[in-house]
């Protein structure tokens, strides 16, 4: 069917007084209210880690980018990594020298998404994070790709402190003044590992997407 | 080959199957309890939650009144991004063009996300039709495309299955030696799975909800297929209910606090994807072709009818687990995609079937469907409106009788003779012989000895 006739049908529809539910009636629209969240939102890296403990991501804290040394080599020596690929995220460019710099380490440089299947550990940044729910806001377009986040078992997000909001209201009722030149060919909100709860509403971590997540907040 | 339970098939009987197994019903009972206890702590997590309902209740309402306005900026800005809009009056429309897009780029596998919609439409059976593997990779969505069977819950859609039911199918299909542990089935989905995403040619998915402004689609998934359905093949395909949408990012922040809560008991989804045209230059990966197909299918029809508002619904499933109907009888019971109290009112509005006019049967009416509903559709009186609705249709030998009766009642000599006969029926009649099975449950009142009241009164007996 071709636009014009299927929004006329639609339209011929609707003409006519709506119809009106005597025993609920509709209210009229008068925008959106804001949503309030009972967490404490005052303190946003506090929120953030609390988020983060419910949805079974591991979180770090740290006051320096140097410090990302170590946590690199936690998340190598817990996942007995092999092979890493960073995605183009300028947060991820702080773990280059890095990863470099451990002979154990492959560092993969993929040409298509389907080149990180063998890949052990994906290394992003984040546009955004939002501290009610401890969600990354990755931008394909920003990181260069989608799947560092997806493809691979682990994936460690650096999130700088600056780049912290409240909730998703920041981003999403925001989204002119944050992405000033339209959104992305994908933008994906993540909060935590892969779950699913299909077999008997049993919790299982990682069915498709990273069974470890690994948010690290740097000041 | 999905299967439509409705087709020669009348509610009672579809109820007494699911009623009668017992092991599925304490199965539905524990999931659904668990669900809605869930919901309701999501639900405190915020402090408004009821002036946000009554919010969406009327932003929906809004939308749905401007649908042909909204659908058109939609439409444009997916242009504008460099995605193609295909609009497709019905079930038909839809699955022959996905295919003619299947065929065009030589596609051999397909990997879908969960859609309720694509089982409205029975895509799978037309492009499997054409020589296509269609797997479905949602964990519970794949259970039971393997078992060939239909979803019982929309957001569980496995949930009637037990953990040795699943382990069973699994080992048939891979000859394998799997144990019943979860995790384990879980690590054999995801090995089994991952192959066919990295070398599907072509990804389906749904869509939760268009953003007007920008053109832009949204899912929502807990286990990143569909963000892997939406990034590894080369050719993209959401497929939209002319209804889901919504006109800019603050009116999508509004219903993203209310859907995950409602749904799952979740303060936000793992996964949602906001997906804007296909892949940009220097792009490592995603689509190189992005297609939206926005499908009417019979939701046009209830534009401007007292029905309008089931447009409002936002498929979150929360009326299912609050249902008693529902809860006993299991969605099979209601023999096509869409069950619990929204699949009662959508389903004979949507489906010309004849059988599914009688789901509107499938409600006591006790409105704990619209307490629960995070658009607060009033279900319960659209479901009186369609029995009314069916009443008026098929009742017009009915209303003869009570039109006879009426007027027989009307003058003493006919109701006098109307009573007695009764009366001698009443004796002479075994209760089994009344053919409704409206005996079943009750006993057919008998006259007392002594006679009628009338005829006891005029003999001084009362």
């Amino acid at each position: 069917m071709d636009r014009a006739a299927f929004l006329d049908r639609a339209r011929a529809k609707l003409h006519g007084p709506a119809h009106h539910n005597v025993a609920h009636p509709i209210p009229a629209f008068e925008g959106v209210p804001e949503v309030r969240y009972a967490a404490d939102l005052s303190d946003l890296p506090t929120a953030f880690e609390r988020a983060c403990a419910a949805h079974k991501a591991v979180f770090r804290h740290l006051t320096h980018p140097a410090d990302l040394a170590g946590v690199l080599d936690e998340v190598v020596a817990t996942h007995d990594v092999r092979r890493v690929s960073l995605s183009r995220d300028p947060e991820a460019a702080l773990v280059d020298d890095l990863v470099r710099s451990r002979p154990a380490l492959d560092v993969v440089v993929p040409e298509r998404g389907q080149d990180l299947a063998d890949v052990d550990l994906g290394v992003t940044g984040a546009a955004y994070g939002i501290a009610a729910t401890g969600t990354l806001v990755l931008d394909a377009g920003r990181a260069g790709g989608r799947s560092w986040s997806l493809v691979p078992p682990v994936h460690l997000a650096i999130l700088r402190r600056s780049n912290l909001v409240a909730t998703a209201a920041d981003v999403w009722r925001k989204l002119p003044e944050r992405f000033p030149d339209g959104p992305a060919s994908q933008m994906v909100f993540v909060s935590g590992p892969s779950k699913s709860a299909d077999i008997e509403f049993t919790l299982t971590i990682g069915v498709h997407g990273p069974r470890h997540v690994w948010m690290v907040l740097v000041d | 080959m999905s299967q439509d339970l409705l087709t020669g098939t009348t509610l009672r009987q579809r109820a007494r199957n699911g009623v009668a197994d017992e092991h599925v019903r304490s199965a539905l009972r524990s999931v659904t309890d668990r669900l809605a206890d869930m919901r309701v702590d999501a639900q405190e997590s915020l402090t408004n939650w009821e002036e946000l309902r009554d919010a969406a209740r009327a932003m929906r309402g809004h939308i749905v009144a401007r649908l042909p306005e909204i659908l058109d900026r939609l439409a444009s800005n997916v242009e504008a991004s460099g995605g193609t809009v295909f609009w497709a009056a019905d079930a038909a429309e839809a699955t022959a063009y996905i295919a003619g897009v299947a065929r065009d780029r030589g596609v051999k596998r397909v990997v879908k996300s969960k859609s309720m919609v694509t089982e409205e439409i029975h895509l799978n059976d037309v492009l499997q039709a054409d020589g296509i593997e269609v797997v479905e990779t949602d964990l519970g969505e794949w259970i039971i495309q393997l078992a060939q069977q239909m979803p019982s819950h929309i957001l569980a859609p496995a949930i009637h299955m037990t953990r040795g039911d699943v382990a069973d199918l699994f080992n048939r299909v891979a000859d394998g030696d799997l144990s019943d542990v979860p995790e384990e089935l879980c690590a054999f989905a995801r090995e089994q799975l991952r192959n066919r995403f990295l070398t599907a040619d072509l990804g389906i998915s749904g869509c939760n909800f268009g953003v007007a402004e920008t053109g832009s689609t949204i899912l929502v998934t807990n286990e990143g297929n569909g963000r892997m359905v939406t990034t590894l093949p080369p050719v993209h395909i959401a497929v939209m209910g002319m209804e889901r949408v919504v006109e800019t990012w603050e009116q999508l922040d509004l219903m993203m606090n209310l859907l995950p809560r409602a749904a799952s008991g979740q303060d936000i989804s793992v996964y949602v994807s906001q997906v804007t045209g296909a892949r940009r230059v220097g792009e490592l990966d995603g689509p190189e072709q992005f297609h939206l197909v926005i499908l009417d299918n019979g939701r046009s029809d209830l534009l401007g009818s007292e029905y309008q508002e089931m447009l409002n619904c936002i498929r979150c499933g929360a009326c299912l687990n609050v249902c008693p109907v529902y809860r006993q009888m299991g969605g099979h019971g209601y023999g096509w995609v869409y069950s619990g109290p929204m699949g009662a009112v959508l389903t004979p509005l949507l489906n010309r079937q004849p059988e599914a006019a009688e789901l509107s049967s499938a409600s006591t009416l006790c409105s704990a469907c619209y307490d629960a509903c995070p658009v607060k559709i009033p279900l319960q009186d659209l479901l009186l409106g369609l029995r009314r609705d069916r009443a008026d249709e098929a009742g017009r030998a009915e209303r003869a009788t009570w039109d006879a009766w009426a007027a027989a009642w009307s003058r003493p000599g006919a109701y006098r003779t109307s009573v007695r006969m009764a009366g001698a029926m009443g004796r002479i009649l075994p209760a089994g012989l009344f053919p409704t099975g409206w005996t079943a449950g009750r006993e057919v009142p008998r006259r007392p000895d002594g006679g009628s009241f009338r005829r006891r009164f005029a003999k001084g007996d009362i």
